[in-house]
């Protein structure tokens, strides 16, 4: 019989300290091959780190994912739709990667349905390299979580945190 | 829409013997298990922490022993790894590389390495053990944290034969 480890995503949104909406989370295709990728070192793929990792926000999430590479709807540059990954950490003994994102009274405003985890890697065609930056719709979308509407507003502060637990 | 979804890493393994004389072969193939310091390894190079190398050609190596033991998630090397002089139990991959979600690490045994009654294999990386300490791979026995650990019927492999293991990790 074979013996599977597994691996779960799961999310917390948080608006002024306030738990808003929680739930396990979407690993897309991208995700895994990038999961592949990184963990035997391929060339030209980045890490979820502070400095190359995005958390990005959407409106009005389409009901099914599969290979996608960005959210359905991300809000726009303009309105800071996406930052970088604010801080991660993983406990000694454990398997959970946890990374959280604040997005401050400027950021991912709107009556909010989705958000996505975002870095560099390959696309499905193997070929492409789908770079991460602040840019909306850039990068290698490795996680995507659609939830009931968050609204938030320029007086709120957000935090979004993930949890991938292999 | 689901939009719960989760992500399994299963992983098997074939063993094929061939005689170097008649070449003849015989495949047997089995599952394994990934050990939790090989799924914090994993964590650990999502997040490109220091000193955790990738798993490639240079710093993973592949080892064949002849103990066994129950599932052990915490195992952090074989029971008896193949050693000595003249019949190394440990070599980094011949080839490793991606298809789609599954990651293909292939070592071939040459008629002089790993000879023995052959019933437990792993693979070794550098990465944190549950204490938090680096396990820094190399040839030397036992070295390095195990990520994948298969026991399988005892092969009887000598210097007239050679083997290949190819481990499938699928993500």
């Amino acid at each position: 019989m074979a013996i599977q480890p597994r691996a779960e995503g799961y999310v917390t949104i948080w608006k002024n300290g306030v738990l808003v909406s929680e739930g396990s989370n979407t690993i897309t295709t991208l995700g895994r091959n990038w999961i592949a990728d990184i963990t035997r070192g391929r060339d030209d793929v980045s890490g979820l780190t502070t400095a190359k990792a995005y958390c990005a926000v959407g409106y009005s999430g389409n009901t099914t994912v599969a290979a996608s590479s960005g959210l359905t709807l991300e809000a726009p540059t303009g309105s800071i739709g996406r930052t970088l990954i604010g801080s991660l950490y993983r406990d000694t003994t454990g398997s959970t990667l946890y990374v959280t994102t604040p997005f401050y009274t400027s950021g991912g405003l709107g009556p909010l349905q989705e958000i996505g985890l975002f870095t560099t890697g390959y696309a499905i065609d193997e070929s492409t390299v789908l770079v991460a930056s602040v840019d909306t719709a850039s990068g290698c979308m490795i996680s995507r979580y659609k939830h009931g509407i968050v609204t938030n507003t320029a007086t709120d502060v957000m935090s979004i945190e993930w949890r991938i637990t292999l | 829409m689901k939009n719960h979804d989760t992500l399994k890493v299963s992983d098997n393994v074939t063993i094929t013997l061939r005689d170097a004389v008649t070449g003849s072969i015989t495949h047997q193939s089995t599952h394994n298990l990934v050990t939790h310091p090989g799924e914090m390894f994993v964590v650990d190079r999502m997040r490109e922490r220091a000193s955790v190398t990738p798993m490639d050609l240079t710093t993973t190596y592949v080892a064949l022993g002849t103990g066994s033991t129950i599932a052990n998630y915490w195992l952090g090397s074989l029971i008896t790894e193949i050693s000595g002089v003249g019949n190394p139990g440990r070599d980094v991959p011949d080839s490793l590389s991606r298809s789609t979600q599954t990651v293909l690490v292939s070592n071939l045994f040459t008629s002089t390495q790993a000879s023995g009654g052959l019933t437990e294999a792993g693979i070794f990386i550098t990465g944190y053990d549950s204490g938090g300490n680096l396990q820094t791979v190399s040839a030397a026995l036992d070295s390095g944290g195990l990520f994948a650990y298969a026991t399988f019927n005892e092969i009887t492999k000598d210097d007239t034969n050679t083997l290949t293991l190819d481990w499938e990790l699928l993500f």
